[in-house]
């Protein structure tokens, strides 16, 4: 820690020279899922929030920084939620994470503990709470969603709470700007105060919560129905026809919103970086630096910043869905779907996530707390629909189904996200029967009361993901275009000599690779062109386009697609028949929909589970699937005179 | 309610346990043991679901599996039906109507 520490330094407590971040008391918010942890979290650090650095702490645990009433900073990290600290899970769990994080020693100790307890839930919080009195060490119990209590017309009795439980007790409200304040002075006084010794007392959860949270002697009718309103929105939002049939909606109007508002904005993020490569080519001559830095460089960042949009839009429909309560509806409405694929309803959420980015969605399975379940979780998750395989989609329907209006083309997109939701759930089952055999731990999912999501939480949540997508994803990228644009210039030894007449391109190495794939390739219907393509987008595969761009010796097709598609649809073989037919355009539609062509998720799966026997498995189990299906659907298409 | 209760009656007047996945929609019965492996019922007891624990049935998803429970201690649940099975409740009688 100390050279992390060092490393970031300080320039507002300069001054005082005992200071240094690793000096610093270092708090600990632990609490259940759905607690409001987070929020607290938010309203605590500002806008500080950043991945710590902790030695044996291997998965990302937010750090931020708050300054206390007394001026005295403290560093502060929100731990993943847990239900509870006893041994027997996996310790890559969440919980596994959070329990190590409370017990591990050196000299980066946690020196205050923050309970963050949901008021509306307090028995449950408590059970918690009486675990963390027994670990001894300083503890701070912060009951959170106050304000809703109170508008359910009930209050907690903080002072009773606090003498039982022999701890401080604060009450908060995340939502309300003050609790910032309120929160900042009670753990300034905790850590004032003297160590507090592991005693657990005789009070029972469930007895203490309905002892200390009294209804108010004001409570209106008003305020008594509130109580009721996550039972009247689950008549709905539950009901066996209404349920199912709003679950899907839902989630076709989050894919078809990260159309419509993220493609938009990804052009003209397009264009922006189309202008600037125009305004720096010039400057650089006409050789090849400028080819470099336009096609290599530019192109790899203009790659990852066109997916931003798309990865934000998604992020904040999720954070949305998990903000409000409704993610663990779906999970309830599908959990026999998905448990009889050996997943659990928590493998929902990273295959939700995955829909975005693969990579985030990895890290996330850490909330599916069965090591089985998780690990499928893992090797599926490749399957779904990421944002990178849009561009792909795009190009081949403009290609293959020039005719469709755009509504058959949002039909065609659609079916193509159900097809990867569905494979998946398919592998999973395989999977679970195969390669990855064993008992799950029992099924039960909470199910939190519905909240009005915060807008800054939001905004925050989805930034991150952005944020770690630029890093993790963005790195691969950059290289893998940097790679591929080495690949595509550099000619082949000798092959200037054997056909001067020959493009530059078509005597590249990255050519002559392709073309020594093509036996593999032939029965798919994919020429060397093609396999050039599939070269490129084996790093990252956003560079399908612009690579098959290159290789048809066509500039800026990822602001313009069209001109490749008539490319595509135009190009005759030797005999004069069509180069790539409607069973060859499927084929490869088909081979996108299941090949894992990227670096980051194999990078993901490596961290996440210790080695490269899983990676390598995704990889090889991925990449046979794609060929088999592609070859299935061509086969298929020339059998109906389509080939 | 009232046949399973008067069925299952024991000689001395206690009522006999039976599965949760067995108890009706708005019905409600106290746990009275976890019959699960020792893992699994440390990650039950973690979460709430523990013997003494009243818990009412709210609702099945579609196709029956799983169950929405609430518990008197304030949480909600959802339970997959195996794990329903290997929790033993005594139901309260004339509870949920």
């Amino acid at each position: 820690m100390s050279l992390a520490g060092s490393s970031v330094g300080s320039s507002a407590h300069a001054a005082q020279p005992v200071d240094s971040p690793a000096t610093r008391p270092l708090v600990a918010l632990v609490g259940r899922p759905n607690a409001g942890k987070s929020a607290l979290f938010n309203r605590l650090t500002g806008g500080s929030a950043r991945v710590g650095n902790f030695p044996g702490i291997t998965v990302e645990v937010l750090e931020g920084e708050a300054t206390l009433p007394s001026g005295r900073p403290v560093r502060v990290v929100d731990l993943p939620g847990v239900y509870s600290l006893v041994e027997g899970v996996d310790p890559a769990t969440d919980e596994g994470v959070a329990r190590s994080f409370l017990q591990r020693g050196g000299d980066d100790v946690v020196s205050l503990r923050v309970q963050v307890v949901d008021a509306s839930r307090l028995g449950l919080g408590l059970r918690l709470t009486r675990e963390l009195i027994a670990l001894g060490g300083p503890l701070l119990v912060a009951v959170t969603q106050c304000d809703v209590l109170q508008g359910e017309g009930r209050e907690l009795d903080t002072g009773a709470l606090s003498k039982r439980l022999g701890v401080p007790v604060v009450a908060l409200s995340a939502r309300d700007p003050r609790a910032r304040d309120a929160l900042s002075r009670a753990i300034g006084e905790a850590l004032d105060r003297p160590s507090v010794a592991g005693a657990t007392g005789d009070w029972a959860p469930d007895t203490l919560a309905q002892q200390v949270v009294r209804d108010r002697r004001d409570a209106d009718a008003r305020a008594v129905q509130r109580r009721q309103v996550t039972d009247r929105l689950d008549r709905w939002l539950l009901h066996p026809l209404l349920g199912p049939l709003l679950f899907v909606g839902l989630l076709s109007t989050v894919f078809a919103a990260v159309f419509l508002i993220a493609d938009p904005a990804s052009s003209a993020i397009d264009a922006l970086l189309g202008a600037l490569a125009g305004l720096i080519g010039p400057l650089l001559g006409d050789g090849w630096l400028r080819s470099l830095v336009v096609d290599g460089l530019l192109g790899g960042v203009g790659t990852v910043l066109t997916f931003m949009p798309q990865i934000v839009v998604l992020a904040l429909a999720l954070e949305a869905l998990e903000a409000t309560g409704y993610m663990a509806r779906g999970a309830f409405l599908i959990d026999r779907l998905l448990r009889a694929a050996g997943l659990g309803g928590r493998s929902f959420v990273p295959l939700l996530m995955g829909h975005a980015c693969a990579v985030p969605a990895i890290t996330a399975t850490r909330i599916v707390r069965n090591p089985y379940e998780r690990l499928v979780t893992m090797l599926v998750v490749p399957l779904t629909t990421c944002s990178a395989r849009i561009p792909t989609y795009a190009l081949l329907v403009a290609a293959f189904f020039p005719a469709a209006g755009a509504l058959q083309r949002a039909g065609i997109f659609i079916g193509l996200y159900f097809a990867g939701l569905l494979l998946s759930v398919l592998v999973a089952a395989v999977l679970r029967r195969s390669a990855v055999r064993g008992r799950g731990l029992p099924m039960v999912l909470e199910m939190p009361a519905y909240r009005a999501p915060e807008a800054r939480a939001m905004w925050t949540a989805a930034a991150r993901t952005a944020g770690s997508f630029a890093r993790d994803v963005g790195r691969t990228i950059v290289v893998a275009s940097l790679v591929l644009w080495a690949l595509l210039q550099t000619p082949w030894p000798g092959s200037a000599a054997e056909d001067p007449a020959a493009a530059p391109v078509e005597r590249s190495v990255a050519a002559r690779l392709g073309q020594a794939l093509e036996p593999v390739t032939q029965p798919l219907g994919f020429d060397w062109r093609i396999n050039v393509g599939l070269i490129g987008s084996f790093g990252a595969r956003e560079l399908m386009v612009s690579t098959l761009g290159v290789i048809n010796g066509l500039e800026d097709v990822e602001d313009d697609p069209q001109p490749l598609a008539e490319r595509l649809q135009s190009a005759r073989r030797s005999d004069g028949s069509p180069a790539y037919p409607l069973g060859t355009g499927l084929a490869l539609l088909a081979f996108f929909v299941v090949a894992c062509q990227c670096t980051s998720t194999v990078a993901a799966i490596r961290r996440e589970t210790g080695g490269w026997k899983w990676p390598l498995f995704t990889l090889v189990y991925t990449y046979g699937l794609a060929w088999l299906l592609a070859w299935a659907v061509r086969t298929a298409a020339m059998g109906l005179g389509q080939g | 309610m009232n046949a399973i209760t008067a069925r299952d009656a024991t000689p001395e007047g206690a009522v006999a346990s039976t599965g949760l996945d067995l108890l009706a929609v708005g019905c409600e019965a106290v746990v009275a043991s976890l019959a699960t492996s020792p893992e699994e019922s440390v990650v039950l007891r973690s979460m709430g679901l523990e013997e003494g624990q009243s818990v009412r049935v709210l609702r099945r998803a579609p196709g029956g599996d799983p169950l929405h429970v609430r518990l008197s201690g304030g949480g909600e649940f959802a339970v997959a039906l195996p794990v329903a099975r290997s929790i033993r409740v005594r139901p309260v009688d004339g509870a949920g109507r």
